[in-house]
């Protein structure tokens, strides 16, 4: 039977597929200005399902066809509009063109399937598939699942459940648009759809597509509206989760939107404003969102789980970023097919794809112990700070840690490093992971860019990375334990290619090429300052080899520039310091077995008599950059240090990098004449020498940084709890043994570290202070013999623990430990510490001991790189740092070499210094348009 | 060419490298050698002595006296016998020039307690006493803590007792190697090889168990880890005496060996050379007896050098060494020969049958004064029923003129001045119990100073601090 309701007629082809019941619908043009409006209305007007009217909502259209069509601001009032009669809504999007017969599938579908909102297929004039229907991840961002290229052939034709509908063409019920209080106007369209799905799936109603109704929507660029849409989203689900739920996926998904943020930079997208913004405007909204949250969640009939049952695993917004980045890293790769399905399975034949994901797998094996455990404390290598922020408070004119502080500058790397942890969201030991395996993955592919120059294949690139971030050079760097060299590694070859790298003879791109320069050569500067002084030496020489090459005497003025501006880039620091006693600064020697140097002296020989003769030039340069660097690794007697003989190691291991790629391109290259291919057969051999010795780093997972000294040295000092916090400790025993700097008495090496363990804000010691020198005086005494009392004399200085370092025991005794140990071992006034500790430890029998104490002897506990307490109006804190008046609440007094100030407000304030803060302002106001700068031209380009 | 240059160049600058040498390894610091063994003395600065032989109990008590030139803040510690227990402290202060005494039990009362005293300024010296109805027993406390220590004049013939007490008063571990040299040569215990002795504590090792039947027993402790503090303590049944390890020497003076009616002898041993000749001379009140006996000693076997025979008491000894020795001088009750001729003359029988006969009690050492002052300071005890006598040796070739003052708590110092001829010894008792706890000289010529103390408790033998 066929009930025929008054006021509705139907086509009758469609009469004998269409319920017994008809609805009455009614039709909601969303305009947006983005035209099609005519071909929308006059769709609308072809539909083989008679509607019962329609109207327009959203911005005033224009035009004659507009004029006729009651127009409302907002949806709700249209609704309100729309006779009581109407059961179904059916939502349009401006510019969407229904085929004849979409309204009616939709309908019929809406009610054989008993659902509250159905969407339809969306293809686009092309026949590109738009949208069939969305699914989403926990934090509701969409995902169509379909191919970017993917034409209609009807492979999605099924009527299905989903998260939601795309928002172009929906139907929805009247009932429950008006139960779920109505869409949200303050939304963007897509999110707003979804949260309509939501919150209808809440209250128990199914949402389907139906893919017979057909739309043509073409893509429209959204990229304006982007800040919103994710508003919107972050909106929409905090409406519909339980409190539980959000309690994970409000964190997860601001962190993963920092993600997104920070690795779209490289990508040459800028998400910063729009992730920012997003969560400014949902917090100014925080109040309506709770109220609706409250409305959608009041008789709800759905929890949690059923959304979830509509959602994707992991995030899309991770895998979005994955995705982008794999094909950004294919773009820089030789080859011209870009990454798709066809091309993968070529791809994973290449020599360049194996070379790569061995060089992938090398990099996560020799660091994974950093991500467990952070970097070993041994040597000029400690932990970074845990609080990033403090440290960069310290950098920009704060308080320097080290030993018993000071007002100099903070190596720069300690600021590189807590912008990296503030990144990473103080979280574990990523920091250090972030830095450490970055800068690895960094020099390999930096290597390949910058053998690119001189048309080095992928593969033959690869293997020279490899030798160079892991080779004898890289682990005699890190064997030294100079982190911020062996962080450096990474960049080095990048400051090489961009001063190399051709670029167009126009302005913009010019001074964007020096910007990049500059913010490369300071991010270098900043890890290992040294390494600053490479380049330009190494590109002065490379230029008169080639003394015609017109891109190379511009690489020497980029480098120039980039080494004017990347010192710059390291104030307040560099004006503190000076690069020559850095440079002199302990004894260069790189003890090496001969095997490694002559392997690749024969890599380098090899490389100059084999190759074509351009690249033979560059094989020749980077011989004599091996040599230089060689020499300057063992260079001990001409005055250099051990910090120079890391980088020298460094400029070596670049040489002898890029003589390995020259070889192993001139061996694989098939059109060389047989002669220069059967020479360099002699330096493969060079190259696998080096490529046993480069394995070998993945064996303490540590990138060949040493194992952990100082947390198990140090761990007795936990064991009564806050004594770590108030303490310090006073290391002794031979020098080669102390974290970073140490300080000598009468030929003995000694300095005063934090517990529990020392982080990298303390690795180098300022000049001695007032304070310094009165440790220093004490300690005469007790190594004069003038004193039994020792512990006592440590005390004002908040020492609590003295550890031996080396075996001051037995016959194979080190003689430093052991004169230290009979010092220590002769005072009244020290218990030895015996159980749990692998040195000789003693611990003062004085009490109280602490680094703050106030005049009535509570101990205030270091807190952060400060100290704090309870508050004592009337009382004294004694703070035993070197005396500066910047230590506050005043008033300030040097009391006994050391601060005292006032108790009253609890805590011990430093007042940074106001030139070296606005220096540190002004470098990252520089770094900012630097980047921003580059950024822009790039994406002009 | 171009590449021909650049291989010459780079292969001229890489063998430059590889002829580089490794840097000279650091040297060790320059503190931290305890292994100098320095004689005893007073030092203007800060001190710690430290006496091992303190006991308070039921019967013995102990006194610790102190002298001092300045004025000066005293610590003393006692270290308690029970395991994990705080040591007990008191603390006093002297005006300089002046001097202390602190009755052990009045601080602690436990038995064996080593004590500690920390000096707050110098020149100021130590003693400690110890004492019962039926011994007494005393000697300087030591201030330096060399790692080999050289403890002579120890037996262990029947009838008497060697002991060692090694006092680690330091906060870390020690591990202590003895070696034991007798009539019978090098005496190697591997029992004694090494002795731990942990922080904060003391450990006494008898040696009848382990090198029984030696009449002349002397001892070299050296400490493998850490630091101790050793002292002989020498008993039989006549009485107890104690005296502390020292370094060797070339020259000892002893100004007096002489005291209560024993018979004294001179143990020597040697500080590791072969054939040392040990020329001892005797000096009395009257003058003194040049090479009054020689011995040649070796590096295995140390000798017991009998003395009692040369000059009539009292009398100081000089010893004189090619090389470095250690020395000490015992006095033991004189035992009768069946000829007549033993001992001092006196009769030491204890008793005949219905009548108590003349009985010496008594038994001494003492380390001697490795080089004459002209500066000494000397803390003395007195004790009812005995008589405490400073003992001054010029062993020079001019007359010394000797301004001597008593020093007591809080009272100004009497002075008064003596002449001592070249090459004699000249002896001043000390009034017993108007509170004088030492003396300051100081001479126009180097002497050398000692005391005495002998009564009913017995004798006992004291070196002076030279300042």
């Amino acid at each position: 039977m066929i009930a025929v309701t008054p006021n509705r007629f139907q086509n009758a082809l469609h009469m004998s597929l269409t319920p017994t019941r008809h609805a009455t619908v009614a039709t909601v043009v969303i305009t947006d200005g983005a035209g099609g409006l005519g071909d929308t209305l006059s769709a609308v007007g072809r539909q083989v399902y008679e509607t019962a009217g329609a109207v327009l909502v959203g911005g005033k259209p224009e035009g004659e066809l507009a004029s006729e069509l009651p127009w409302f601001a907002a949806t709700d009032d249209a609704i309100a509009a729309i006779g009581t009669s109407v059961e179904f809504i059916w939502f349009l999007r401006e510019g969407a063109v229904p085929a004849p017969d979409a309204l009616v599938s939709l309908v019929n579908d809406a009610i054989r399937t008993d659902s509250g909102i159905v969407g339809s297929k969306i293809v686009g004039s092309d026949r590109g598939l738009v949208s069939v229907g969305l699914v989403t991840d926990v934090f509701g961002v969409p995902y169509t699942g379909l191919d970017r290229s993917e034409k209609d052939q009807g492979q999605h034709d099924v009527v299905r459940d989903i998260a939601a509908v795309a928002g172009v063409s929906m139907l929805v019920r009247r009932d429950l648009l008006a139960g779920v209080g109505g869409i949200d106007a303050s939304m963007a369209p897509v999110a707003a759809s979804i949260d309509l799905s939501q919150r209808a799936r809440l209250k128990g109603a199914r949402t389907i597509v139906s893919p017979a109704s057909e739309v043509t929507y073409d893509r429209r660029d959204e990229r304006a509206n982007r800040w919103r849409e994710e508003a919107s989203r972050i909106r929409a689900y905090v409406k519909v989760y339980g409190w539980l739920t959000l309690a994970w996926v409000l964190p997860f998904d601001f962190f993963i939107g920092l993600v997104e943020w920070v690795v779209s930079l490289f990508l040459g997208r800028w998400y910063g404003f729009d992730w920012a913004r997003s969560w400014v405007w949902n917090l100014r909204h925080a109040p309506s969102t709770i109220s609706q949250r409250r409305h959608a969640r009041t008789q709800r009939t759905a929890s949690d789980e059923e959304l979830f049952r509509f959602q994707r695993r992991g995030s899309v917004k991770i895998s979005r970023v994955w995705a982008a980045s794999l094909a950004a890293l294919r773009r820089r790769l030789p080859g011209d097919e870009s990454l798709t399905v066809e091309s993968i399975g070529a791809d994973i034949r290449q020599p360049a794809f194996v070379v790569g994901a061995v060089a992938v797998l090398l990099v996560m094996l020799s660091a994974r112990n950093i991500w467990a455990d952070g970097f070993p404390a041994v040597g000029y290598t400690l932990p970074v700070p845990s609080n990033g922020w403090h440290v960069l408070d310290a950098y920009a004119g704060g308080w320097n840690p080290a030993g018993l502080g000071s007002t100099l500058a903070l190596r720069p790397l300690l600021a590189v490093a807590a912008i990296v942890r503030i990144l990473t969201l103080h979280t574990g030991h990523v920091a250090e992971y972030v830095l450490a395996a970055g800068a690895m993955l960094s020099g390999i592919w930096g290597m390949t860019r910058l053998l690119r120059t001189w048309s080095v294949g992928a593969a033959p690139a690869l293997v020279a990375g490899i030798v160079y971030v892991a080779g004898p050079t890289a682990q005699g760097i890190a064997g030294n334990t100079h982190i911020g060299t062996v962080l450096a590694l990474g960049v080095l070859p990048w400051a090489l290619r961009f001063c190399l790298a051709p670029v167009r003879d126009q302005a913009l791109p010019a001074f964007a090429r020096m910007a990049g320069a500059v913010l490369v050569f300071g991010l270098m500067g900043a890890l290992s300052p040294v390494t600053l002084l490479v380049p330009l030496p190494a590109l002065v020489v490379y230029a008169a080899l080639r003394f015609a090459d017109t891109d190379a005497w511009r690489a020497v003025l980029a480098a120039t520039v980039g080494t004017a501006g990347g010192a710059l880039l390291l104030s307040p620091w560099i004006w503190d310091h000076s690069f020559e006693a850095i440079v002199k600064d302990g004894y260069a020697f790189w003890a090496t077995s001969p095997v490694m140097p002559v392997a690749g002296a024969v890599v380098a020989v090899v490389g100059v008599v084999a190759a074509e003769r351009r690249v033979a030039i560059i094989a020749g340069w980077a011989a004599l950059l091996a040599a230089f660097g060689y020499l300057a690794a063992r260079g001990g007697s001409y005055g250099l240090g051990s910090e120079a003989e890391s980088v020298g190691l460094a400029v070596a291991g670049l040489g002898v990098g890029i003589c390995v790629g020259v070889v192993a391109a001139t061996v694989s290259n098939h059109e060389a004449p047989r002669w220069r291919r059967s020479i360099a057969g002699f330096g493969v051999a060079g190259i696998a020498l080096l490529l046993i010795s480069a394995s070998t780093i993945v064996l303490g997972g540590r990138l060949g940084l040493p194992g952990d000294v100082f947390s198990d040295t140090l761990t007795f000092t936990r064991a009564n709890e806050g004594e770590a916090a108030r303490s310090r400790v006073l290391l002794v025993g031979p020098a080669d043994q102390m974290p970073g700097d140490s300080r000598l008495v009468e030929g003995g090496a000694y300095r005063v570290v934090s517990a529990p363990v020392p982080d990298l804000g303390e690795a180098r010691l300022a000049p001695r202070g007032d304070l310094d020198e009165a440790l220093l005086a004490s300690l005469h005494t007790a190594v004069d013999g003038e004193t039994r009392r020792i512990g006592g004399l440590l005390a004002p200085f908040g020492i609590r623990w003295i550890v031996v370092l080396g075996d001051s025991d037995g016959a194979d005794a080190d003689p430093t430990s052991l004169a230290w140990r009979q010092v220590f071992a002769g005072q009244l006034d020290l218990l030895p510490l015996s159980a749990g500790v692998s040195n000789a430890v003693f611990v003062t029998a004085i009490d109280p001991v602490s680094r703050a104490l106030t005049s009535t002897a509570q101990t205030w506990p270091r807190t952060g790189w400060s100290y704090a307490g309870d508050r004592e109006a009337t009382s004294r804190v004694f703070v035993a740092e070197n005396p500066d008046p910047g230590f506050g609440p005043g008033p300030w007094l040097e009391t006994a070499s050391a601060n005292e100030v006032s108790a009253a407000q609890g805590v011990v304030t430093f007042s940074a210094d106001g030139p070296k803060r606005l220096q540190a302002l002004v470098v990252l106001l520089a770094v900012v348009s630097l980047l921003g700068f580059v950024m822009v031209s790039r994406r002009m380009r | 060419m171009r590449r021909l240059l650049l291989l010459v160049a780079a292969a001229a600058i890489g063998v430059v490298g590889f002829v580089q040498v490794a840097p000279p390894g650091a040297e060790p610091p320059g503190f931290g050698g305890t292994d100098d063994t320095l004689p005893d003395g007073a030092v203007a600065s800060p001190s710690v002595w430290y006496c091992p032989w303190v006991e308070a109990g039921d019967i013995v008590d102990s006194d610790i006296v102190f002298a001092t030139e300045p004025d000066v803040d005293v610590s003393l510690t006692l270290l308690d016998p029970l395991a994990n227990a705080e040591p007990s402290t008191a603390s006093t202060s002297v005006v300089g020039p002046g001097a202390a005494s602190v009755s052990t039990g009045d601080v602690l009362r436990v038995g064996e307690s080593p004590a500690v005293v920390e000096i707050s300024d110098g020149p100021a010296a130590t003693v400690s006493v110890e004492y019962s109805d039926a011994f007494i027993a005393a000697d300087q406390c030591v201030v330096s803590a060399p790692k080999t220590w050289y403890l002579t004049g120890g037996s262990t013939k029947p009838g008497t007792l060697t002991q060692v007490r090694l006092f680690n008063p330091f906060a870390d571990n020690a591990e202590v190697s003895i070696t034991g040299y007798s009539e019978f040569s090098i005496d190697l215990v591997p029992d004694l090889q090494s002795i731990d002795v942990p922080g904060r504590s003391w450990t006494t090792i008898d040696f009848e168990p382990y090198l029984p039947l030696r009449d002349e027993l002397s001892l070299t402790v050296t400490a493998t880890k850490g630091i101790v503090i050793p002292t002989l303590i020498r008993i039989d049944d006549r009485g107890e005496a104690m005296w502390p390890g020292t370094a060797p020497a070339e020259t000892w003076e002893f100004p007096i060996a002489t005291a209560g009616g024993l018979e004294p002898f001179v143990s020597v041993m040697s500080a590791g050379g072969d054939g040392i000749i040990v020329t001892l001379d005797i000096v009395t009140e009257a003058g003194t007896i040049s090479n009054a006996r020689e011995v040649v000693l070796d590096a295995s076997e140390p000798a017991l050098i009998p003395v009692s025979d040369l000059a009539a008491a009292p009398y100081g000894i000089r010893v004189r060494a090619t090389s470095p020795i250690a020395a000490a001088v015992v006095a033991t009750v004189p035992i009768p020969d069946d000829d007549g001729l033993g001992g001092s003359g006196e009769d030491t029988t204890t008793t005949t049958e219905g009548a108590p006969e003349t009985f010496i009690r008594g038994l001494a050492g003492t380390v001697g004064s490795a080089r004459p002052s002209s500066e000494w300071i000397v803390p003395v005890d007195t004790l009812p029923g005995s008589q405490t006598t400073l003992w001054i040796m010029n062993t020079g070739i001019e007359t010394a003129q000797v301004d001597f003052s008593a020093l007591s708590e809080g009272e100004y110092p009497v002075g008064d001045d003596v002449i001592v001829e070249s090459g004699s010894i000249i002896g001043i008792p000390v009034d017993v119990g108007i509170g004088i706890y030492g003396y300051r000289l100081s001479a126009d010529r180097p002497i050398t100073v000692a005391w005495s103390i002998d009564g009913d408790r017995g004798v006992a033998l004291v070196a002076g601090i030279p300042i």
